[in-house]
């Protein structure tokens, strides 16, 4: 059973950007899902130790203060549990795709990005809006 | 010695020539006597032992070599000796007072001019005419002929002195023909060299675009050519010296050139180097002293080193190329005591200057290439700091339509409000971020027009705070201003100042870590002060220096957002109205910015 057949699980947003962090906030609780999010590593391994259920994807921004992406990513892959759950990359730079490509993600996502791209790729690891909504 | 023994050999070889002619003169004579007496019977046996005589005599010196068994005015001596006996002998034999053969003693004598100096012509010429007088007074025919015998006598010396004469300046002419064809060969030679060794050494050096391996090229060229020693020191950017390449004709020396590059270059003061570097001029210190020696003397270890090698003489060459002096290339002699001529001197001058246009070359072409990669890299950082703000738009605007669309509840007022403040925030924030790349693209051009005007220091400062409040509000910070006493007014850029004050607060903002920030304005010394502290993540030491260099963003490629031209445009505009930029900074303690603009700028627009 992946997290996102799960009917309460939601996503994890990591971005140090507070503006960007926020819309993606908006536009995602729009279509209806349930959004945690943090502006740096460390924060984003907190929220995901203390969250059950598990989110269905992390969108992951490479470029934080504190712990960047790539740390989280080998922090999270240490973890049995949290290991499990599906990465998709979040950059505004083509040429860290080799860098993403090392950290095993399971999908990119350029920035910027349209809204529908946003939520094709959230659908396939969280299935379609609005089944997941938890209040 | 080379050339004592040429002239040995040419003499020697001389007097085989006039050994021969002297053979074929008395053969010659002994014909012609028989022809014109047309007696062969009268012919005294004594003429034909003479002819015998003279010929093993001239077989002897054609053998024997004297000139190389006896020394040379010996020789002489002995030959004209000789000469008198043969001839006396021959006269005596032809009929002495009426032989017509007293000719021969001036040939003879003209030839001993012609071979020999004064001395030896002066003996000669006694010994022939003692000689004569003898053979005739011996033989009782002076009686009657006295004056006949004084004019054949007078004629003697007569003859050597004008063979002297005529030896000596066929001499001076012939000399001075060698000398100059002589002269003239070595000028081509050398010339030939020097353009040799030149054309060859710019091809060395234009082949290469990194300074170090030119100036390694450079001083392989001096050795062992011009100097027995060279080392190349070239300028570094904050004006220090550095020593790029060492060579030496002697591996073991090489080896202590090389170790002296472990002492720091900048503690050698009225060195040689350092001198040529402040003058633009050669320095040439042709004996290497006690006292040139201690003028390179650092400490101990370093004189120990510099007196292994034991230079004795020392050029160093200024390395200049359009009006600037790069570094300088110092060469000279040690053991081998060669001594630098000037033509050499000027060939060393002309590498040099060949060698500072290949290290201006590659320095331009590094520079130029620098400008490239920083151009290229400033485009990259910029671009994707751009997509940031520009993703948060089009998701936002794409999120308003989409609830805009049916089916859909509509947002409340106050969300959509708050949701569109974030799109403005957005364009704001593009808006910066392209200023500064223009900005940037100013400065680097050199077109920071200022447009100067009285303003207040501490009103603009406030302004810019007040405009702050609502990212210290969500910052959840605070900013308090203090101005202390008048207000603080001068002459600047209104626009740049704004610029400045936003930079320092904005980055105390977000490097703060929502502690208290404190600004300050005051004034003293004539200068207007602005200092912002804010108690945040701190700046570690050693990056302090870079702090305002272009594209430091020192907490690294995943701090909070910027191009990391902030504080570096900050600094120009500072330098721009002649202001001065500092830092204070702890790690995790906290930074202080601070900023002096002179006041008395006011006077100036």
């Amino acid at each position: 059973v992946t997290p996102a057949r799960d009917g309460r699980s939601g996503l994890l947003i990591v971005d140090d950007n507070a503006d960007l962090l926020r819309t993606l906030i908006d536009v995602l609780s729009d279509e209806g899902y349930r959004v945690l999010a943090a502006s740096n590593g460390r924060d984003a391994l907190a929220a995901l130790r203390s969250a059950r259920p598990l989110p269905c994807v992390i969108l992951l921004d490479l470029a934080m203060p504190e712990m960047n992406g790539e740390e989280f990513r080998s922090e999270q892959l240490r973890d049995p549990d949290l290991a499990r759950i599906p990465v998709v990359g979040f950059t505004a730079d083509p040429a860290n795709r080799e860098r993403l490509g090392a950290m095993k993600v399971d999908d990119i996502v350029p920035k910027p990005v349209s809204l529908d791209h946003l939520l094709s790729v959230v659908e396939r690891y969280c299935g379609p809006n609005g089944d997941t909504v938890d209040g | 010695v080379t050339a004592d023994s040429a002239t040995t050999e040419k003499v020697w070889l001389a007097e085989r020539q006039i050994a021969l002619v002297r053979l074929f003169v008395v053969v010659a004579n002994t014909l012609v006597y028989l022809f014109l007496m047309e007696k062969a019977g009268t012919v005294p046996g004594l003429a034909y032992a003479i002819i015998v005589v003279a010929f093993l005599y001239t077989a002897w010196v054609l053998r024997a070599e004297p000139y190389r068994r006896y020394a040379f005015l010996a020789s002489s001596y002995f030959t004209s000796a000789g000469d008198t006996l043969l001839l006396i002998a021959w006269i005596y034999a032809t009929g002495a007072r009426s032989s017509p053969f007293y000719l021969l003693l001036y040939i003879s004598i003209s030839a001993v001019a012609f071979r020999y100096g004064v001395r030896e012509t002066v003996a000669a010429a006694v010994l022939y005419a003692a000689s004569y007088l003898a053979l005739l007074v011996a033989l009782g025919q002076v009686a009657g002929h006295v004056a006949e015998i004084v004019v054949r006598l007078a004629y003697v010396p007569l003859i050597a002195l004008l063979s002297a004469l005529m030896s000596r300046e066929i001499l001076r002419q012939t000399r001075s023909r060698v000398e100059i064809a002589e002269r003239l060969s070595r000028e081509t030679r050398v010339a030939e060299r020097r353009s040799r060794f030149l054309a060859d050494a710019t091809a060395i050096l234009t082949r290469s675009l990194d300074w170090e391996e030119i100036s390694a090229r450079v001083a392989r060229l001096i050795v062992p050519t011009l100097g027995d020693n060279c080392v190349v020191d070239l300028v570094t950017s904050d004006g220090g010296l550095r020593r790029m390449a060492e060579a030496s004709a002697d591996p073991g020396k090489e080896a202590l050139l090389r170790e002296l590059r472990a002492f720091p270059m900048n503690e050698a003061e009225g060195s040689p180097t350092r001198r040529a570097l402040a003058t633009g001029q050669t320095v040439f210190i042709p004996n290497f002293d006690e006292a040139s020696l201690r003028s390179l003397d650092r400490n101990d270890a370093y004189g120990r080193i510099v007196r292994a090698i034991a230079p004795t003489s020392s050029v160093s060459i200024p390395l200049i190329s359009r009006a600037r002096t790069l570094g300088v290339l110092t060469y000279g002699m040690d053991a081998s005591g060669r001594r630098h001529d000037p033509a050499d001197l000027a060939l060393a001058e002309e590498l040099a200057r060949h060698a500072a246009l290949a290290i201006d070359n590659a320095r331009l072409y590094r520079d130029a290439q620098e400008a490239i990669t920083s151009r290229d890299r400033f485009i990259s950082i910029a671009s994707h700091e751009l997509k940031t703000p520009l993703t948060t738009l089009r998701l936002q605007a794409e999120g308003l339509l989409r609830q805009m669309g049916p089916s859909r509840g509509a947002l409340d007022p106050a969300a959509q409000a708050r949701r569109l403040t974030t799109i403005v925030a957005q364009t704001a924030r593009l808006d910066e971020l392209v200023s500064q790349m223009l900005d940037v693209s100013r400065i680097s051009a050199g077109r920071l027009d200022l447009n100067l005007q009285p303003i207040d220091l501490g009103a603009v400062t406030a302004e810019v705070v007040a405009r702050f409040e609502d990212q210290l509000s969500r910052a959840a910070a605070s900013v308090s201003v203090s101005v202390a006493g008048a207000p603080v007014v001068g002459c600047w850029d209104p626009m740049r100042v704004d610029q400045i004050v936003t930079n320092l607060v904005g980055n105390a903002i977000k490097y703060g870590a929502g502690r208290p920030i404190e600004v300050a304005v005051s004034a003293g010394e004539g200068r207007a002060r602005l200092v912002v502290r804010d108690q945040g993540i701190g700046i570690d030491r050693e990056q302090q220096g870079r702090l305002f260099h272009r594209f430091e963003r020192l907490v690294g490629k995943d701090a909070p957002g910027g191009i990391g031209l902030g504080l570096w445009i900050t600094r120009q505009f500072v330098e721009a109205m002649a202001g001065t930029i500092s830092v204070e900074s702890d790690l995790g303690r906290g930074s202080t910015f601070v900023v002096e603009l002179p006041i008395a700028r006011a006077g100036v627009t």
